[in-house]
């Protein structure tokens, strides 16, 4: 097999790529919705307090101006593209003066791997439980990674008492989901 | 190759490719962002890009050896017998690389150690217990292939070995569509997918096991009559009607199944020992392997499936106006029937090497025939020392060896030696003509 036909084999797979992603571009995108893992989950606020951390603390502090542009600039990007929704929390729990109590659903999330929808119980302004009426589990993987996060998922919802959570790593789908359906349960609660 | 057997290849090299980049597209085309936004998720995306370029290169190379008429006539069974050779490790390499990557992302990815990370996925996840089984049969198909490895086993062992890759492949099939995200909620990359190996199934099915069957049946080939040769060596002369109309030629070579038992479920690849006739082939066979010794208890009267023809160890290759034919052992009964092939204007000189005065098989047979065409056969009886395989030691016995075309048949030592020998004259590649026993192989 000649360098010729290599060359002919590379021209061909290369044709069959472009042909394909051509008419079915990857999703890069549209990912933002899907989420990007832990960080992004816990909202606005979270996401600006935690990721410049790193930045800092590994650059210099008398560079730290010069190189601390292009981090912030992505992060403050990534910020923007997704929260809207927190924003609107954050500023929703000012006009809550009564403390509601009761059973509350969340709207499902559509993911990547399947719906994820969330059911929280109020008494007094305060979550005593939460569970998913919907989860990922068309596929073992999607079941596996569901059961491990959604314990998780559960108890950071219990802990913060509001959608300010970390959510969990390896379960970035999931775990975005989670946080959608939260959001949407909190306001229909009236948090 | 001829040039227009070059031209096929390149058709067939761009098909080759634009597969590979369909597949390749599967997982790209669904991939998400966060597949690649950090080590482990990456990890985990490169080992499904290889496990489809494995499964795909895999399935190629099933096909290649597959026997589908018109490409063996297009490219010729040689050469795609040589692209299934290169191909194979290829195919298990990136296999193995999957095997090893997804059990790093999906143990990262779940905070588990190792060990508990493959446990559960074999364990678990849907199918993952046949697909692990087809990784065992892949990696115990390409160690056993692997050169040293194949020189230690009989031809029988290995070829059992290597079927097993085909269970292996079907093993394999399910996990990939029930676990794999490409396939998850992409109906098209299934459908493509699931296409692909159903075609090779269907290829594989119709000109391996039907076509030979009903050839096989038509041609109503039976033994005739085992003839002892020499220690060890007999002939097989099978009946059968119609014969001519294979378009066999002497030099080449078929792939046999005796319906006895104990020998039905293996095929063995012999040469013809003489030319072809209208009810009649031939066979000249040492026995060699665990199977192969049977051979000699063949009862006239047992049915025998055949694939083939196969092989461009024939007469028409030849350029020249004399052909030099170098066996050595068993290796004499393709060029004792290429002899008769031969335009009788050619100029023909044989040598013949073996160990011992006993093992120069067919010996009368080629006296008779280099008496009727005036051919002229030198044997060479002893150890390789005694008689080296040298451009300067074979051309005592054939002046002309540097202006003819060079046939050679026997063990690889004896073929690699008169290849360098060919090579220090000066002939070029396309005057050289090989048939290593395991050549056959596959």
């Amino acid at each position: 097999m000649g360098a010729k036909r290599v060359l002919l084999i590379a021209g061909g797979t290369i044709g069959g790529l472009g042909a394909v992603l051509s008419i079915t571009p990857p999703q890069f995108g549209t990912a933002s919705s899907g989420g990007l893992g832990g960080t992004l989950l816990g909202g606005g606020s979270t996401t600006t307090t935690t990721t410049p951390a790193p930045a800092t603390t590994t650059t210099p502090a008398p560079t730290a101006t010069t190189a601390a542009p292009a981090p912030a600039a992505t992060a403050t990007k990534k910020a923007t593209t997704t929260t809207p929704a927190p924003a609107a929390t954050t500023a929703a729990p000012a006009p809550a003066k009564a403390k509601p109590s009761g059973t509350f659903t969340g709207s499902t999330s559509q993911t990547r791997f399947g719906p994820v929808q969330v059911q929280i119980t109020l008494v007094n302004g305060k979550i005593t439980a939460a569970n998913a009426l919907q989860y990922p589990n068309n596929d073992f993987r999607s079941q596996q990674i569901s059961q491990q996060a959604i314990p998780y998922l559960v108890q950071e919802t219990l802990a913060a008492n509001s959608a300010d959570i970390q959510g969990v790593g390896g379960a970035s789908y999931t775990s975005q989901g989670w946080y959608d359906s939260l959001v949407s349960a909190l306001a229909k609660a009236g948090m | 190759m001829s040039i227009g057997k070059r031209y096929n290849a390149d058709w067939a090299s761009i098909v080759l490719g634009l597969g590979l980049g369909l597949t390749a597209a599967l997982y790209l085309e669904s991939t998400h962002a966060s597949d690649w936004n950090g080590v482990y998720p990456i990890v985990t995306s490169i080992s499904r890009i290889c496990a489809l370029l494995g499964s795909y290169l895999a399935l190629v190379g099933l096909v290649l050896v597959s026997r589908i008429s018109f490409i063996e006539r297009s490219i010729g069974h040689d050469r795609l017998v040589i692209w299934h050779r290169k191909l194979g490790p290829y195919s298990l390499y990136l296999i193995t690389f999957h095997v090893l990557l997804v059990s790093i992302g999906y143990a990262a990815n779940d905070h588990a150690k190792i060990g508990v990370e493959i446990w559960r996925i074999v364990m678990k996840y849907p199918w993952m217990l046949p697909a692990t089984v087809a990784f065992i049969f892949f990696a115990a198909a390409g160690i056993t292939s692997y050169k040293k490895a194949r020189a230690k086993m009989s031809y029988e062992t290995w070829w059992t070995i290597h079927l097993y890759t085909y269970l292996g492949i079907a093993l394999s099939f399910m996990h990939q569509v029930l676990t794999g995200p490409m396939f998850i909620g992409h109906p098209l990359n299934k459908a493509y997918w699931t296409g692909l190996y159903l075609a090779a199934a269907a290829v594989i099915i119709l000109w391996r096991f039907l076509i030979p069957w009903v050839r096989s049946l038509r041609h109503n080939l039976r033994v005739e009559q085992v003839v002892v040769e020499g220690p060890g060596v007999v002939s097989i002369i099978m009946k059968g009607r119609g014969l001519d109309r294979l378009g066999a030629q002497g030099g080449q070579f078929f792939s046999w199944r005796f319906i006895a038992p104990g020998q039905w479920w293996i095929s063995h690849p012999y040469s013809l020992s003489a030319a072809p006739t209208k009810h009649h082939m031939r066979v000249t066979v040492k026995a060699l392997g665990d199977a192969s010794t049977d051979v000699i208890n063949l009862k006239p009267g047992t049915r025998v499936f055949f694939e083939g023809p196969y092989g461009t160890f024939v007469a028409s290759k030849a350029t020249r106006g004399h052909v030099t034919l170098i066996g050595g052992g068993v290796g004499i009964t393709p060029l004792r029937a290429l002899m008769e092939e031969f335009d009788p204007t050619m100029e023909i000189d044989v040598i013949f090497r073996a160990s011992n005065e006993e093992d120069l098989v067919l010996r009368r047979e080629l006296d008779a025939l280099a008496d009727a065409r005036g051919a002229r056969v030198h044997y060479l009886v002893g150890s390789r020392k005694i008689h080296p395989m040298n451009a300067k030691y074979i051309m005592n016995f054939v002046p002309a060896f540097r202006d003819s075309d060079v046939y050679v048949c026997g063990p690889t030592p004896l073929v690699e030696a008169v290849r360098e020998a060919a090579e220090s004259c000066g002939i070029p590649k396309n005057r050289f003509h090989d048939e290593a026993f395991e050549f056959h192989a596959v």
